[in-house]
């Protein structure tokens, strides 16, 4: 069942498109990340959700009700749309102690005493603040901040939790605790997240699947590792990780796959459909570092290239080489530790890791 | 069955409440903004209507006439007042700029000691009434009997050293009234550059005066100019000092004009709203080439990332001499007029002999009489009363203007910082042709006090509170927002307690405008809604000046007090 439908969805500011009509759809029991660079539109995108943010037109649904429709004049106020929202700076209110500020959503429902108690301590408890009630904001940390900020969204069990870049603010060794710890919580109560992120590690990690934008629109939408491995533009390519780019021109088909041609003449294969083109027009081929086969004797197969090696850095448990393949350097990350600069070695770049990708 | 009915009921109901809710926001723009029209427009409207009109408010009949209207514009008698009104907003903008920015510049840019002290107290003439200042000019320097001529005299001289009774004099008393305004203008556009200007003329070995005068100077240009403009806005339409000061010598202005139309026999009322549209009409060119100013000052300012990185300049052999300097500065344009204002309240009578026998309470024991505690009852009352409900109503407004997307809340926003430019005198008038013939007697009574004060002073409730406002990061509300939590309970559960500072230091500030309020005051009382500021008004005609300064004394006293409270709170004046 999709919990949060999102349809046409356009925003404006001044004459500026902030989101340029943006789709999409979260199954109940989903975390969709919202990821992107800064401007792209992924936060504009969530108060709209959020009711925060008026949109220029569009639908959405929350939960089978319709919060927001240009067409047919419905504006739900954020108060009846039955959501919860992470901000990005925990938004706690400094005059109110931990658990007043948990509890703010339940008050103002107006449910009993007791169970109001009864709920805000289950919560503190989950998110492991109970020592903490009595205290003010102001005197916790990041980390604890976040929790109480999770926590308060959490006790009112609104269906769909809304995060904006709830992480940034934390140092990076809680950051990644942080991210698995919320993946498990919103899963174990089987609530419906949109997450909004810039780290496309946290995404990953984070997301069932990502929907990442560019330029107000939603550029790709898929589980992490579709998105990370068969990304289909350039943008997407290096926005989710490292990449060789190669620039090269169709050349034919072979047994069904594609010939393209580089700048040094070189022949390669491709897997790609894409990168079948037109003939004479530019194509730009696309693989990543890890896929890249570095040996020290030329294997056999296709696709082989040969090349020395012009540095070598040591990463820890991989090492990053920068291959010169006859004017073509190329970026190989591999386990293998003993090749050193100036040494002679063939690179294997696998066709079906070849991509081809649509020029924006 | 029962469940069906029971989804409809809910669907209707979404379906309902969204407009509702939608209307009721749109309900609250338009109360706002019928409230602060009334507040502020009508007694603008009325002011045209009686300047139009060709008889006296309550006289029956009357018709429409240019005539008082050209009395005004297009004969020559009123040519003196206007052009003396121009004269003296031009010289104390100008005197005031100069002293302002002198002040700015060694509390920003220099090493001066213990700045921040400084800047504290260099204000402190912000908040003291001009017509307490006026009064403590007379008692320092009123020909033959002010306190420097009397010490002029006993030395030998002849005749009197100083007179505060002239041009001069009313100039020289606004500029220390306004200079402290200028001051706190130009505190933010002198900080906003950065020090590294004055660092890379030092290193090209441009000396301090050369780097002022080439690069700070010309760099700072918009920003005075603008801050002159303001102050030559605030002085041409100030009241009391020229009315006061200028009486005795006959020097004429048109805020004084429109008082003795109105409060001398034989009043005219007509007249006085007719010279009111000129003197709307001074202030109004005023900020409107105010506000075209600041849109280029904001343009030419560089803003620096390390706002405490601006003081580089040494001021070497003066460093130690400069404290000397504006304590002295502060001595003669408050420390010794209060003083003699101070002593003057204590004497029996004005005597050329300085001598212990003179002095008594009975001054003070003035206040006791019945007119005079009904007056400070009346003061009290309108004070807590006109400062609740402005800045109650300053905080809805910015509230409604930062922190929602009604649509008509950018006129909202505009309507409610008109009183800037309207003199208190015209509200005075116009509040005076707008309610004197209203049914509910509601005429002389505090109530039309009170709706004068919130129209005159909302501007700075508006501007305190928006100002903590604008600190709370709008999150805080988002947050509580998505919860479920509606506006009313927004604002008490989460924006009064969060902007609780903004609101009290936005209370006492107004509590001390209104109890220095006089200009629109004196147009407005009854003897049942005297106030303490019209006593002290009024005193000098009845009772004499000793009595004056006596009641002055008073009012100071509470004002300063007050004062030390927005000090506290870490408030300031806001415009």
């Amino acid at each position: 069942m999709d919990h949060v439908v999102i349809a046409g969805l356009r925003k404006s500011f001044d004459g500026h498109l902030a989101v340029d009509g943006i789709d999409l759809r979260v199954k109940a029991g989903e975390i969709v990340a919202l990821l992107g660079p800064s401007g792209c539109g992924k936060t504009t995108t969530l108060r709209c959700i959020a009711g925060l943010e008026a949109p220029t037109s569009g639908t959405i649904t929350i939960g089978g009700r319709t919060v927001y429709s240009s067409q047919q004049g419905i504006v739900e106020p954020p108060e009846r749309r039955g959501i919860g929202l992470v901000f990005q700076s925990y938004a706690l209110w400094p005059h109110l102690t931990v658990r007043e500020n948990v509890a703010y959503g339940l008050r103002v429902k107006r449910l009993p005493r007791a169970e109001i108690d009864a709920r805000v301590s289950r919560i503190l408890a989950t998110v492991g603040l109970e020592q903490l009630h009595a205290r003010y904001p102001g005197t916790l940390s990041g980390g604890q901040q976040q929790r109480v900020a999770l926590a308060r969204s959490l006790v009112v069990e609104a269906a769909v939790l809304l995060f904006d870049e709830p992480l940034s603010n934390l140092d990076l060794k809680l950051r990644e605790e942080m991210r698995h710890e919320l993946r498990q919580l919103v899963k174990r109560l089987g609530l419906t997240a949109v997450f909004v992120t810039h780290d496309q590690t946290e995404a990953m990690v984070i997301a069932d699947r990502i929907a990442l934008m560019h330029n107000g629109r939603i550029l790709q939408e898929g589980p992490p590792r579709a998105v990370y491995e068969y990304p289909t533009t350039r943008f997407a390519m290096a926005f989710l990780g490292d990449a060789n780019f190669l620039a090269a021109v169709p050349a034919g088909e072979q047994e069904g796959r594609a010939v393209v041609a580089l700048a040094n003449g070189q022949h390669l294969h491709s897997a790609s459909p894409l990168a079948c083109g037109r003939p004479g027009q530019p194509l730009t081929l696309a693989i990543r570092p890890e896929k890249v086969e570095i040996a020290g004797q030329a294997p056999s197969g296709e696709n082989v290239l040969a090349g020395s090696v012009t540095e070598a850095v040591f990463l820890g448990n991989l090492t990053l080489y920068v291959v010169d393949c006859a004017g073509l350097p190329l970026r190989v990350q591999s386990a293998q530790t003993d090749f050193r600069p100036d040494d002679r070695v063939w690179l294997r770049l696998p066709p079906e890791w070849l991509l081809a990708l649509a020029e924006e | 069955m029962e469940l069906a009915r029971e989804g409809f009921a809910v669907r209707a109901r979404s379906a309902l409440f969204d407009p509702a809710v939608r209307r009721s926001h749109r309900l609250l723009v338009l109360a706002l903004m019928a409230l602060v029209t009334m507040l502020v427009l009508v007694p603008v409207g009325f002011l045209f209507f009686g300047a139009l009109w060709s008889e006296a408010p309550r006289v029956p009949g009357g018709h429409l006439t240019a005539g008082n209207l050209a009395t005004i514009y297009a004969t020559s008698t009123f040519v003196v007042p206007l052009l003396t009104t121009l004269a003296i907003g031009a010289w104390v903008g100008a005197l005031s700029v100069v002293v302002g920015t002198l002040l700015a510049w060694l509390v920003t840019r220099t090493d001066l000691p213990r700045a921040g002290l400084w800047e504290n107290l260099l204000v402190i003439p912000v908040y003291l009434s001009p017509l307490m200042l006026a009064l403590a000019f007379t008692a320092m320097a009123a020909p033959r009997v002010g306190f420097i001529n009397v010490v002029w005299q006993q030395l030998g001289g002849a005749g009197s050293l100083a007179n505060v009774y002239s041009f001069a004099g009313i100039v020289f008393v606004l500029t220390v009234h306004y200079a402290p305004f200028a001051f706190l203008y130009l505190l933010g556009p002198m900080r906003a550059i950065g020090a590294d200007v004055e660092e890379a003329a030092t290193v090209l070995g441009s000396g301090s005066f050369e780097t002022i005068r080439r690069i700070l100077l010309p760099m700072l240009a918009p920003a005075i100019f603008a801050t002159a403009l303001m102050i030559f806005t605030l002085a041409a339409e100030n009241f009391a000092v020229p009315t006061l000061l200028g009486r005795q010598s006959g020097i004429r202005t048109i805020p004084s004009e429109i008082y003795f139309w109105l409060v001398y026999e034989p009043v005219n009322p007509n007249l006085a709203a007719s010279a009111g549209t000129m003197l709307l009409v001074v202030t109004l060119s005023g900020i409107f080439v105010y506000r075209r100013m600041t849109r280029v000052a904001s343009r030419y300012v560089t803003v620096g990332g390390k706002p405490h990185s601006t003081r580089s300049v040494k001021l070497g052999w003066f460093r130690p001499l400069a404290p000397w300097t504006l304590a002295l500065y502060l001595l003669a344009t408050i420390g010794l007029p209060l003083a003699a204002l101070l002593y003057g309240s204590f004497l029996r009578y004005i005597s050329p002999r300085l001598s212990w026998s003179l002095l008594t309470l009975a001054n003070y024991r003035q206040m006791l009489d019945a007119d005079s505690l009904l007056a400070f009852r009346n003061s009290l009352v309108l004070g807590i009363g006109a400062a609740t409900l402005t800045t109650l109503l300053g905080l809805i407004v910015t509230y409604t203007v930062h922190r929602t997307r009604v649509s008509g809340r950018g006129l909202l926003d505009y309507i409610s910082a008109m009183p800037i430019a309207i003199p208190g005198m015209v509200l005075g008038v116009g509040m005076l042709w707008a309610y004197v013939n209203l049914p509910f007697g509601i005429w002389g009574t505090l109530w039309v006090l009170l709706i004068a004060y919130m129209g005159r002073f909302l501007v700075h409730a508006v501007r305190v509170t928006g100002n903590s406002l604008l600190q709370i990061s709008a999150e805080l509300d988002e947050a509580a927002q998505v919860l479920g939590a509606g506006m009313v309970r927004r604002l008490g559960g989460i924006i009064f307690p969060l902007v609780g500072r903004g609101m009290l230091s936005s209370w006492i500030l107004l509590f001390i405008f209104v109890l220095n309020e006089v200009t629109a005051t004196v147009l407005l009382y009854s003897s049942r809604s005297i106030t303490l500021s019209v006593v002290v008004w009024n005193s000098l005609d009845m009772y004499g000046a000793m009595v004056a300064f006596a009641y002055s004394i008073i009012q100071t006293a509470i004002t300063f007090v007050l004062v030390y409270f927005v000090f506290r709170l870490g408030g300031r004046v806001a415009w």
